[in-house]
């Protein structure tokens, strides 16, 4: 495996470097490279180092569905990607940065050493910033700065808790207190859930659309992995993590409501679906898991479909602001699979939100947080459904590599429902 | 033999396929075959997931057979409506939720259909355009301070988010329930909360107090999806849930869904005799008889069951006949209807008060004070026979609500004339649109008022807050220029003390040192230490 490993890592990481060369079809082939990861399965020793131990990479069954969406929504967007570069006049090596960017999603859950895991973080990191500083939109610069700062400072505190802790490596993580604690904060800055979400609508709505559609699907939503993981090790309190999950859910989805525009609309309801992940990340039954991995997957389908429309938009209308938007059937057919199935009111993501309804304890308080953060996601999304259909009727006009990504993710949080019937089986 | 499974996974597939022919066939054939295999005993699932009982392969006889009827009726119908295509996908969306629903055991595939219908029904209310006054409810007027009137885009997105009110509570409380098991079969009894959070789903799918206005502006549909909606799915899964669930029930919830109930169903009745759009009498109609089936579903089930099939049969049958009148007309207020409509209206009305053979079941074991319901139903389904002319139109179109009607006549029951008292309720037909009933008691300022108030006071609340705590936070950039300009002139301070101040302080010294001779005085002193010294050794040798 650990051949696999590295010949998947050698032509991934070949073919994006000279992706900034030679753009897109370097790029697609440095993502199909990165399908080998998903052959090898189990835990590969890679090294032993001084200090931090062992070095090792793995691939089980908790971590595909991460992994494998990665990979294909970077591909989807990849695809996506040429007609919108072209309105944004950018350079191929753009290309380059983005397969780079997939391949640190792939390493963030890959690498079991969590200093490793910080430095797939700062690649991503790194990818994401370039990407905005230099093809972002309004005030890109410091939007950047300020993006990679709020980024760094949650890295940072995970390497610090970690590095507290003395445990670098995520089998038997074991620590407590202030290292815990920080481990913890790092992540949730990351996610950008309520209190550290101040930097995620600049970021998400002023980064190049093609960026946005995996900042805001996938990005921040990795970290969930990594609470799930690190949770009975940390001994966070996961009963108050919980609650904390569905306020953010709430707060998130009322802050949509004050959006003029549909990008940062997204943005902002990132937050609130950051929130069911950490709250699905803390739900303590057996099936957990299952709840924090359908709703990680629906949300990056659904929300990558909806960034991609808001492109189309960006693109076809020259327009982002919700009272100029139009739509025909072929755009309204993709916003009613993107925003219902990101509603969670069908899908695997109502499966994913019935998981996390297992994880309520029986305190009055929480069971009505719970309503209300089901409710209000739900409502956000038809809320932005309904802004699009208010607009009317009119011809958009889409390039068809654009809109054939776009339909193919808003049409897989559906077409997975079976699989996950099987699951269940 | 075809596991339930499948059947569902084809009907699905020819929804879909629907959409793009835009005929129904794919519809019809599907609701065929269902009611066909439901007659033959022949629905058994292959896996845990469903689960078919007697009662539950009933009701997907009863729901396949009236969404046949339904789906035959559609043909002419929408054929001439713009979102064919749309109307056919989701019309096969909501049978497959619905027979999903009641087949399952597994919660998280109840929770599927269930929310399918929710989305199917938003969908299909959104099938005209809003521009299309066949979609608009209500006459425009204000009162209240509101405009009553409901594009199909206003009514979907009311309908949508009330029924999700209950869909939330009871996915958190079954999600209390499935802790044990996700098998519906093996629970035990619900705990109170788990069973007052199911209790409010039920209510909100099956429009019952407070609920009760989304179905009101659901009408916005066309005809044959409120014939649907109102007969054999959606609000029937408000009661159908309780029955499904009517054992693990704490004793209080009965009692709880029977006030309710009660209560919905006069609220109903009421509002119904106030109306002047057919649709809208017929939708407050639906919701004082799913308040009555709502009341039984956990005291008398059996009663509630009969209630199901009889207001379902009646009730699809009325909404088709409306909707016959409605189309030939062009007009949401039909001035008069086919004589086959009439017949039709007028077969509803004995079977809803007891008076044909199904109505009779239904009727088997009610109290005496059920009359007065009956009497209201008397009352406003007269109202549209009485208030009415009669218009030339086809036998034909009427062909498969006519035949839904007289099913009311396939079960062996001798009806009791003491229900025939209810056909009293004729009289009330002549009355006029009393304003509180034709305002359904200013029920929907709460949702097109206040509710949207409290939300802009919320939103803005939330967003005031967090632009606050942003401006700070992107006011710390100048603060950390501040921090950083004090540093600096800290670190410039202390570099002017080290490099400039003390070697001039030194030099200064110096100079002052060098202008008082110092060194001749030092001279004078080494000499004399010399001189000391060599006279202190001088002694010490001796």
């Amino acid at each position: 495996m650990s051949d696999l490993f590295l010949l998947a890592t050698a032509l991934a990481a070949a073919l994006s470097i000279a992706a900034l060369k030679a753009g897109r079809p370097a790029a697609l082939a440095a993502q199909l490279a990165m399908f080998l990861y998903l052959a090898q399965q189990g835990r590969q020793h890679l090294a032993s180092m001084p200090y931090i131990g062992d070095v090792a990479v793995s691939l089980d069954f908790y971590k595909m569905p991460f992994v494998a969406t990665s990979i294909a929504l970077g591909l989807l967007v990849t695809l996506y990607a040429p007609r919108y570069l072209e309105h944004l006049q950018a350079a191929r090596w753009y290309y380059g940065v983005h397969a780079l960017y997939v391949l640190s999603f792939v390493w963030i859950i890959l690498f079991e050493n969590l200093v490793f895991v910080f430095l797939a973080l700062e690649l991503s990191i790194i990818t994401s910033f370039l990407l905005i500083w230099y093809f972002g939109y309004g005030d890109r610069r410091r939007v950047g700065l300020l993006y990679f700062i709020w980024a760094q400072v949650g890295s940072i505190l995970f390497l610090v808790g970690v590095a507290l802790s003395g445990h670098f490596v995520a089998e038997g993580f074991k620590t407590f207190g202030l290292a815990s604690l920080l481990v913890l904060v790092g992540l949730l800055v990351k996610m950008g859930t309520a209190g550290a979400h101040f930097w995620l609508p600049y970021a998400h709505a002023e980064a190049p659309t093609p960026l946005s559609a995996l900042l805001s699907p996938v990005h921040v939503g990795l970290m969930a992995y990594w609470i799930w993981r690190l949770r009975e090790g940390a001994q966070w309190p996961l009963e108050v993590l919980y609650a904390y999950g569905l306020a953010t859910a709430i707060y998130g989805s009322f802050l949509v409501f004050r959006e003029v525009d549909i990008k940062r609309a997204l943005a902002d309801s990132t937050i609130a679906n950051m929130g069911l992940l950490v709250a699905a990340a803390a739900v303590k039954h057996p099936l957990g898991y299952f709840a924090l991995a359908l709703l990680f997957v629906g949300h990056a389908f659904a929300k990558a479909a909806g960034f991609m429309l808001s492109g189309i938009y960006i693109v076809g209308l020259h327009t982002r602001r919700f009272d100029e938007l139009r739509w025909d059937l072929k755009i309204f057919a993709v916003a009613v699979m993107a925003f219902v199935a990101l509603s969670g009111v069908f899908g695997i993501n109502l499966l994913g939100k019935i998981g996390v309804a297992l994880g309520a304890p029986h305190s009055l308080s929480v069971v009505v947080l719970l309503i209300a953060a089901l409710f209000t996601t739900a409502l956000y999304s038809f809320y932005i459904l309904n802004r699009i259909y208010k607009g009317g009727a009119g011809e958009v006009s889409v390039d068809g590599e654009m809109y054939i990504s776009t339909l193919a993710s808003a049409v897989l949080p559906y077409i997975l429902m079976p699989v996950v019937l099987l699951w269940f089986l | 033999m075809v596991p339930l499974e499948l059947l569902l996974l084809l009907i699905a597939i020819a929804a879909v396929a629907d959409l793009f022919t835009r005929r129904g066939i794919g519809a019809a054939l599907a609701g065929a075959f269902t009611t066909y295999l439901a007659f033959r005993g022949e629905l058994h699932p292959a896996t845990q997931l469903l689960r078919v009982g007697d009662q539950t392969a009933q009701l997907i006889f009863f729901i396949s057979g009236v969404y046949t009827s339904i789906v035959l009726y559609s043909m002419w119908y929408v054929k001439d409506v713009e979102r064919r295509g749309w109307f056919w996908l989701w019309m096969g969306v909501f049978y497959t939720s619905m027979l999903t629903f009641v087949a399952a055991d597994h919660w998280a595939v109840l929770m599927l259909g269930w929310g399918g219908l929710d989305l199917a029904s938003w969908a299909l209310i959104l099938t005209y355009r809003d521009e299309e006054e066949a979609g608009w409810v209500g006459g425009g007027e204000v009162s209240g301070g509101l405009r009553w009137l409901w594009t199909p885009s206003a009514s979907a997105l009311r309908a949508i988010l009330t029924v999700e009110v209950g869909t939330a509570s009871l996915i958190a409380g079954l999600g209390l329930a499935a802790a044990q098991s996700p098998y519906i079969s093996h629970w035990h009894t619900l705990p109170d909360a788990a069973a007052a959070l199911v209790l409010i789903a039920a209510f909100a799918k099956a429009a019952q107090l407070p609920f009760t206005d989304w179905l009101m502006t659901a009408m916005s549909a066309p005809t044959p999806v409120s014939a649907l909606l109102h007969s054999s799915t959606m609000v029937k899964a408000g009661p159908i849930l309780l029955l499904k669930l009517g054992g693990l029930m704490p004793q209080w919830a009965g009692h709880v869904a029977f006030a309710v109930g009660v209560a919905t169903a006069l609220y109903g009745g009421l509002v119904a005799l106030g109306q002047r759009e057919p649709k809208v009498l017929l939708a407050a109609s639906t919701a004082s008889y799913l308040g009555l089936i709502t009341a039984f579903a956990l005291t008398k089930p059996e009663e509630a069951v009969a209630l199901i099939y009889a207001h379902g049969v009646a009730k699809a049958t009325l909404f088709m006949a409306v909707g016959h009148g409605i189309h030939i007309s062009h007009s949401r207020e039909p001035a008069a209807y086919p004589l086959p409509a009439k017949v039709a209206m007028a077969l509803s009305l004995l079977t809803l008060v007891g008076l044909t053979p199904l109505g009779a079941e239904a009727k088997a074991h009610a109290e005496p004070w059920l009359l007065i319901f009956s009497a209201l139903t008397a009352g406003y389904v007269g109202k549209l026979l009485a208030k009415s002319g009669t218009a030339a139109g086809g036998w034909g179109v009427a062909l498969p609500y006519l035949a839904l009607s007289l099913a009311a006549f396939a079960v062996a029951k001798m009806p009791n004339f003491f229900w025939a008292l209810a056909l009293a309720g004729l009289l009330l037909a002549k009355t006029s649109e009393y304003t509180p009933l034709y305002r359904r008691f200013w029920l929907p300022l709460a949702y097109d008022l206040i509710a949207p108030r409290l939300l802009a006071a919320l939103t803005r609340a939330v967003a005031k807050f967090d632009g606050y705590v942003d401006r700070k936070l992107m006011g710390l950039p100048s603060v950390w220029g501040s921090l950083a300009s004090t540093v600096a002139a800290l670190d410039k301070s202390i570099d002017l003390a080290l490099h400039g101040l003390l070697p001039t302080a030194v030099k200064t010294a110096s100079l002052q040192v060098a202008r008082r001779n110092f060194e001749y005085y030092l001279y004078v002193a080494g000499v004399g230490v010399g001189a000391l010294l060599v006279i202190l050794t001088w002694l010490w040798t001796r």
